[in-house]
């Protein structure tokens, strides 16, 4: 806003063409001298030396804006001398009118320009944080105020933060109390106030708003009054500003989204490195191995190795814990369980010394369960141990049995002690191994697929192929689970001894 | 998943943390949090009723060695955090079981989780409350 003192009259008058008025008048009333004096009492035209006589003063009338007087010496005729006011008044008013256009007009220009500076440096920000900045930067610009502060709301939406103040520190906390309220009720109503204030000539509010949505408050603590004019400007601002500020933030979560996108993906591509490519193809037997990753990799890992004499490793494990950290610390527990089977122990043995090795290791809150078997090709002797991991399943004459022994989670205390079991598999025989995901399924009703849901289908499936058997309790899952998304990997492994 | 706290007064102070609800891993960091702040409140020993529970997932295996940990006066490593430093529960050399935190009442699937993932050689589990009280010190 422009200060509005009074207008000197040299800049509404031409003194040249002021002075032939006058003649031209005192022509009229011989004898009379006339002048016109400035507001601040020196003579713009004409000049009475000495003020001995009687002078006659007159304020120009019909200007609102006190900018001179008319003065007259000598015998006046009154009618006279009021034309020639009412004449140069209106040749004031007329050069007032044109001057306040030009000062609207250079008001509108500022807007426009301060908003067109403003799209420039704040529309090109990217960083939500920066852009209440920029808002106040602008601001100062163009409307001078004690304080002022840009408010958003909390992360708990129930007050709002400061994310950027301008002014002397106490003065902006002055402000930030004198507004609570204000505040408020400003984001619940959408449009801006000013308020007369106690501690600063005036306040004023406004919202920083897309459309109907209000994004945070933008506050001025005035020195003097606002007018609606500033109240105007600082709505566009606000606008400009909430524009800027939501495309910042719809760009962070973009970038969140694809940094999230790019973890899963490499979760997923561990994952996967770690699973054989194939099954084993060994006369007399079949395997098949069914794995289904949730959206965010949930660990699991199947793994078969040969041993010396005709025997073979089976390795089922389940790591808690999701995503790329899961997906690490399995790569991890897999070499180590792996080097332990290499060098030729027993299942118990090789579990407990894994479990001793993880728990010495590991530095982060993360355990595994894994069931490790070995199985002699030959005699289809199958000696295994558990650690912590669901209990396979044992097909044998048409009854399904858990291979339950005494186990513990690996990696969660130093020296366990793991059952050692063993089985004798006979033809036709199956064992099915699988991983949390398979019995924690829910459905879209939040119930669980569940041990007997399972146990049926292996039951009903008893003379089927490991293939068949592994997909017909996939699609069971599957079907069962419907449209629910799949919180967990799905691993399943047969194997199956062939009739001969 | 809700968890109410009470106290009760055995040989030792014991809070008692009832969780209604699932354990799994939407939920096992609330029940983590609940423990930190009642350990920053004094709490040392815990009994945890698991009579309303229904379900506990692998993520609640982690929320009951997390809540060993912290009662023990550790301080359980976050995954999130990458390479902390990891020290084991310290448990009782008689026994096997660490002496902090017991469960009570865990409703048949938890009990069949505790069994098959060796928890229970682990946690001590009682089926009487008073008992289970009565068993800190």
């Amino acid at each position: 806003m422009i200060p509005r003192d009074s207008t000197p009259l040299h800049r509404l008058l031409d003194r040249h063409e002021t002075r032939a008025l006058l003649a031209h008048f005192e022509s009229l009333m011989p004898g009379v001298e006339l002048a016109l004096i400035d507001a601040e009492g020196k003579f713009f035209v004409g000049d009475f030396a000495g003020w001995a006589d009687e002078i006659i003063i007159q304020p120009l009338t019909g200007v609102q804006e006190v900018v001179g007087s008319l003065a007259a010496r000598g015998t006046v005729d009154a009618n006279i001398l009021n034309a020639l006011n009412h004449a140069l008044s209106m040749v004031i008013a007329q050069a007032l009118a044109k001057r306040e256009i030009a000062r609207e007009t250079l008001e509108r220009y500022r807007e426009i320009n301060l908003l067109y500076e403003i799209g420039e440096s704040i529309g090109s920000c990217l960083n939500p944080d920066t852009i209440p900045g920029l808002v106040l930067d602008a601001a100062s610009g163009v409307i001078q105020s004690a304080a002022s502060m840009v408010l958003l709301p909390s992360a708990s939406g129930s007050d709002f933060e400061i994310k950027a103040a301008c002014g002397p520190a106490e003065k902006v906390t002055q402000l930030y109390e004198a507004t609570c309220d204000l505040v408020a009720a400003i984001f619940e109503r959408g449009r801006p106030d000013i308020v007369e204030s106690a501690d600063f000539g005036a306040i004023l509010c406004a919202p920083l708003k897309v459309q109907e949505r209000v994004l945070g408050i933008v506050v001025l603590g005035g020195q003097t009054v606002f007018t609606a004019s500033d109240e105007k400007l600082m709505m566009a601002l606000g606008g400009q500003a909430a524009i800027a500020i939501e495309k910042a933030w719809l760009h962070q979560q973009e970038l969140q989204r694809q940094r999230l996108e790019e973890e899963l993906a490499v979760g997923r591509q561990i994952q996967r490195s770690l699973l054989p490519m194939t099954t084993p193809q060994i006369p007399g037997w079949e395997f098949a191995a069914f794995y289904e990753s949730a959206r965010q990799v949930g660990g699991d890992l199947y793994d078969f190795f040969e041993l010396p004499h005709d025997r073979l490793g089976l390795l089922i494990a389940d790591v808690t814990g999701k995503g790329v950290p899961a997906a690490l610390f399995m790569a991890f527990s897999r070499t180590i369980i792996r080097n332990e089977a290499m060098s030729g122990g027993l299942p118990a043995h090789v579990l407990q010394c894994a479990n001793d090795l993880i728990v010495r290791d590991s530095r982060a809150n993360l355990f595994l369960t894994a069931f490790y078997a070995i199985l002699n090709i030959e005699t289809g002797e199958l000696i295994y141990a558990d650690g912590g991991h669901d209990w396979p399943l044992w097909v044998h004459d048409g009854e399904c049995t858990e291979l339950a022994t005494q186990s513990s989670l690996l990696g969660m205390f130093p020296s366990i002690k793991l059952e050692e079991r063993a089985i004798s598999f006979a033809p036709g025989d199956a064992l099915v191994m699988f991983t949390d995901g398979v019995t924690e399924a829910r459905s879209a009703s939040g119930e669980f697929f569940g041990d007997e849901r399972l146990q049926k289908i292996v039951r009903a499936h008893a003379d089927a192929s490991a293939e068949q058997i592994a997909s017909a309790i996939a699609s069971a899952v599957s079907e069962f689970v419907g449209d629910s998304p799949q919180s967990d990997d799905v691993t399943l492994v047969v194997v199956k001894r062939k009739i001969s | 998943m809700e968890i109410i706290v009470y106290q009760a007064q055995g040989k030792v102070p014991i809070s008692i943390l009832t969780i209604k609800g699932d354990l799994d891993g939407a939920t096992f960091q609330e029940l983590i949090a609940k423990a930190q702040e009642v350990y920053e409140g004094g709490a040392r020993y815990v009994l945890l009723d698991m009579a309303e529970m229904p379900f506990m997932s692998s993520a609640g295996l982690v929320a009951l060695h997390s809540i060993a940990m912290i009662m023990s006066g550790q301080t359980p490593p976050n995954p999130e955090d990458g390479w902390g430093a990891f020290r084991q529960i310290d448990r009782d050399r008689d026994s096997g079981k660490q002496r902090h935190v017991k469960l009570l009442s865990p409703q048949p699937p938890v009990d069949r989780a505790l069994e098959k993932t060796g928890l229970k050689q682990f946690f001590e589990i009682h089926t009487d409350r008073e008992a289970a009280i009565a068993s800190f010190e």
